[in-house]
This record gives C-alpha cells, structure tokens and sequence, in this order.
C-alpha cells in the first residue's frame, strides 16, 4: 500500500493569475540584473572602441546612439515595474494590522508618496526637465 | 437545473492507481460540497473516503481542492460552482486515499514555530491569573484565528517544492506567539524562525492568504517575521561582539 | 528546531534594502541619464556620479541574482544547486566587469583632466 505523492508541476505558475504575477515580478527582477550586466558590457565596448579606434565611424557612433537609449529605456521600464510589484509588497511588512482593503489603500499612498519623491528629486537636481517623448 | 454533477478524484492504495467517477446529486439550494459528498457516500458511492466532523467552517477538517481552488467543503455551496464540480485531494501532500492527505509533515511545522509562552522543565502551577488587556488581545488576534485546514500549504508552490520550508501556517503561528504579551521565548522562536528553511524561503506568492477562510494573511505574517528577524540578527550579533569583547578585557 | 542562520538573514537584508532603494529611486535617475537636454541645477563630481552610478549597478545585480536562485528553486530545477552556483559565479563576473568599467572611465576622466 502506496500513499501517492502529489508535487508541483514545472508549469505550477501557469495554473493561476496570482502565480503568474509571480513569475512576471521574478522574471522582471532578474531582466534588471540583465539589463545592468549588458549596460555594462556595453558601456566597456564603447569606450574601448572609442578610445582605440572607430571614433569618428558613422555606423558605430549609431549604433552606439540606438543601443545606449533603448538599454535605458528598457531597464526604465522594467524599473517601474520593479517599483509597482515591491510597493505592492510594503503594506504587509508594516507593522500595523490591515485589513485587505486597506492594504490596497496604503499601496496607492506609497504610489503617490514615490511619483511624489520622483517630482521632488526631479526638480532638485535638475533645473528645468522637460519630459522625455 | 436538476442535478450537480461531481467529478471526483480517487486513489486506491492497494492498487495505486488514480481514477475519477462521476456522481449526479439532486439539485438542492443550500447544499454544500460537503453534503453532496455525504449524499454520494449515503445513496451510491460507500467506499468514498475524505475528511469531516463539525460542517461548519472551524474544525478545519474537509479542505480539498474544488475547481482548481484549495477550499472547506462545508463552507462552499454547490450552487456557486461551475458544473461539472470538479473535486480533488488538497495539493502537495501525499495521498492516503481518495480525498484524504497525510498531513503529519506540515502538523510537526508547527513544532518549529515553538507554540507557547514559556519553556519550562517542571511544571509549576501559577499562583495568580495571567492578565491580558483587549489592547493586547486585538495584537494576536488575527493570527490566533488559524484552524490548521492545511488550505494554504496546499496553495504554497515553496512547501510544495520543499517539504522542509516552514509553511505560512507556522509561521502565523509564530507571530501570533511572538505578539502575545505572555511570551517568554521570542528569542528562541526567533532563531528557529530565521534558520535556512525558515521564513525567509518565502518567495511572497501571496497565495496562501488568499485561500486561508480565517483570514488570517499568512503571507503579512512572514513578511513581518522577515522583518523581525533581521532586528533579531541584528541583537544578537550585537550581544556576541559585547559578550566577545568584555570576555577579551577579562582575560 | 532549525539553528538561526546569519547568512541568511543579512543577504535578505541586503536583497530587501538594495530593491527598496531600486524601486524609489531607479525610475528618476534613468530619467535623468535619458534625458541628455535637461540641464543640472549644480555640478556634481564625476567620483560622486560615478558612485552613484555602481551603487545602482550593483543593486541590480544583486537583487538579479537573489531573484534568479530564489525562482531556479522555486521553478524545482533539476540540479538546482549547480543553477544556483553558475549565478553565484556569474554575479562576481558582473562585479568584476562593473570594475573593469570603474578603471575605463576614472581613467578616462584622469586623461581628459
């Protein structure tokens, strides 16, 4: 007589919204690491290319142009994403007893607090910064 | 509608083998899952093994997975549930048979989380009451509510994956001991808690407070047990440099 | 009852503090290193921006790779462990880049000065 063992499948975050938004928060954590290591390959290639050579060759000055602003523009997004999934998590370290509704209530507040410390920090360092398009 | 139609998961151990049967029970407003199981084990199916006693949401007893979802049997009524109902053992234990688990090894995870006030090697009868204030009720109270239903071990792919994590349960169990104004060993809870398979193997699913029908939010709990046990670490370091360093002037 | 472990607790603390940093702070500074026209209210030295610069960095590195050992044992990878020892190794590769790329532009800098 055999008790049937019963384990999770490789696909287990598939089987559920909830786990799925885990593994897209997961994915996103490690794309940011990624994101960081290929900036900072790319950021080594160029300036030795840069220095050695090929600083004055049209294809490699543009490529240099498209590749640098797509890396930062990816990892901004994969860094808001990064904040609204670790923001999401902060009301239940709090050490205060919510209650669903208002731990949906503190995420928002957070929210508001980080768009607010962004338009702050904005304006301390720099003097007049348009959006980006 | 005439009839809810229940398919059911079954294990037969002394032939280990999986199979599902299909049972029709005659339409009733307020059956629950639980009912129609009873109904199914009274008029066709006698040798339909599964768990219950009180049918009524506090015993903790009737937890299986219902449409996918980990769920008390006796809390959830027929009516509410897209046909066919589809009924299986709780996840990520091992089966006994049919829809009953060996849940021993999430039962010891509570050892873990050390459930008393004190440590003592005699037992010495108190001489006086021990007062708690509503104040200091209100801190322990949420996490106090935990009927051991297994629902959110079920629910954690984490215990599921590795049977030696804590579990949410546990460690709602430890918060709830670590708020309590009688506690005597939060420390030694404290070290059991932030062990290598301890709290912080959680990966903050958030799955098993969703499924949890007491809500008691597992998940907040070891995200504040996370949180403790850094200031926990932190003492003790400070209490070992100190003690290193008074020891070393001694000498 | 499972003996407290240190190492535990401190690399959580560094993962939890290093991504509350992130999520506060990384979204304004990209924007910031986006946005080439924007001009600077005061001159912060290069050292000083370069610092900032690898505390980002290694921030993100840092949290990758906890992520990336926590979701090879939370996906159930065969050999989990060698998973966990190939990220282990190439997180010092990544800081031994981010040096690499510290020594390119400090000296760099010390050319142009």
């Amino acid at each position: 007589m055999k008790y049937l063992e019963q384990k999770p499948g490789p696909l287990w975050w598939t089987k559920n919204p909830r786990y799925f938004m885990y593994f897209v928060r997961e994915i996103n954590g490690i794309l940011l690491g990624f994101l960081a290591f290929a900036s900072i390959i790319t950021l080594i290639a160029v300036s030795l290319i840069w220095k050695y050579a090929l600083n004055s060759n049209a294809l490699f000055i543009g490529t240099a142009n498209i590749l640098i602003p797509v890396l930062i523009c990816a990892t901004i997004v994969s860094s808001i994403i990064h904040t609204l999934t670790w923001l999401d998590a902060m009301p239940k370290i709090l050490p205060l007893q919510l209650s669903k509704n208002r731990q949906k209530i503190a995420y928002v507040i957070l929210i508001i607090f980080w768009l607010g410390l962004s338009y702050i920090l904005l304006n301390i360092f720099y003097l007049s910064y348009a959006t980006v398009v | 509608m005439q009839h809810f139609t229940l398919r059911i998961q079954r294990y037969d151990p002394e032939k280990e083998t999986v199979f599902f049967e299909e049972h029709n029970v005659p339409w009733t407003e307020d059956f629950t899952v639980l009912d129609a199981l009873n109904h199914i084990k009274d008029k066709t199916g006698a040798s339909l093994a599964y768990r219950w006693a009180c049918r009524m949401g506090i015993c903790g007893s009737c937890g299986a997975i219902v449409n996918g979802k980990p769920i008390l049997m006796c809390s959830t009524f027929c009516r509410d549930l897209k046909q066919p109902i589809r009924i299986r053992p709780l996840a990520n234990f091992p089966v006994i048979k049919d829809l009953v688990v060996d849940t021993d090894d999430a039962m010891n995870k509570f050892r873990e989380a050390m459930p008393y006030t004190k440590i003592q090697k005699q037992h010495i009868a108190p001489t006086e009451e021990t007062l708690q204030t509503p104040a200091q009720l209100r801190k322990l109270k949420y996490a106090s509510q935990c009927i051991k239903c297994m629902l959110c071990y079920s629910a954690c792919p984490v215990y599921g994956l590795n049977k030696d994590f804590v579990g949410p349960a546990a460690g709602a169990v430890a918060e709830r001991y670590n708020k309590d104004s009688r506690d005597e060993i939060k420390d030694k809870r404290m070290d059991s808690m932030t062990g290598d398979n301890g709290v912080y193997k959680c990966s903050y699913i958030g799955e098993c407070s969703q499924v949890c029908p007491k809500s008691v939010d597992p998940a907040a709990a070891l995200q504040k047990l996370k949180v403790a046990g850094i200031f926990h670490t932190a003492k003790s370091i400070a209490k070992s440099a100190s003690a290193a360093i008074s020891s070393k002037r001694k000498s | 009852m499972q003996p407290s472990s240190k190492k535990t607790v401190i690399s959580y603390l560094l993962f939890s503090g290093l991504s509350t940093f992130l999520a506060f702070f990384l979204p304004v500074y990209l924007s910031g290193l986006l946005n080439q026209n924007a001009e600077m209210r005061f001159q912060i030295p290069f050292f000083a921006q370069l610092a900032v610069f690898d505390l980002f960095l290694f921030a993100m590195l840092y949290q990758g790779q906890y992520r990336l050992k926590t979701t090879v044992t939370d996906l159930g990878l065969k050999k989990a462990h060698l998973w966990k020892k190939l990220t282990g190794i190439s997180f010092y590769i990544s800081l031994l880049a981010l040096l690499v790329l510290n020594i390119i532009m400090a000296g760099g800098m010390a050319n142009s000065l």
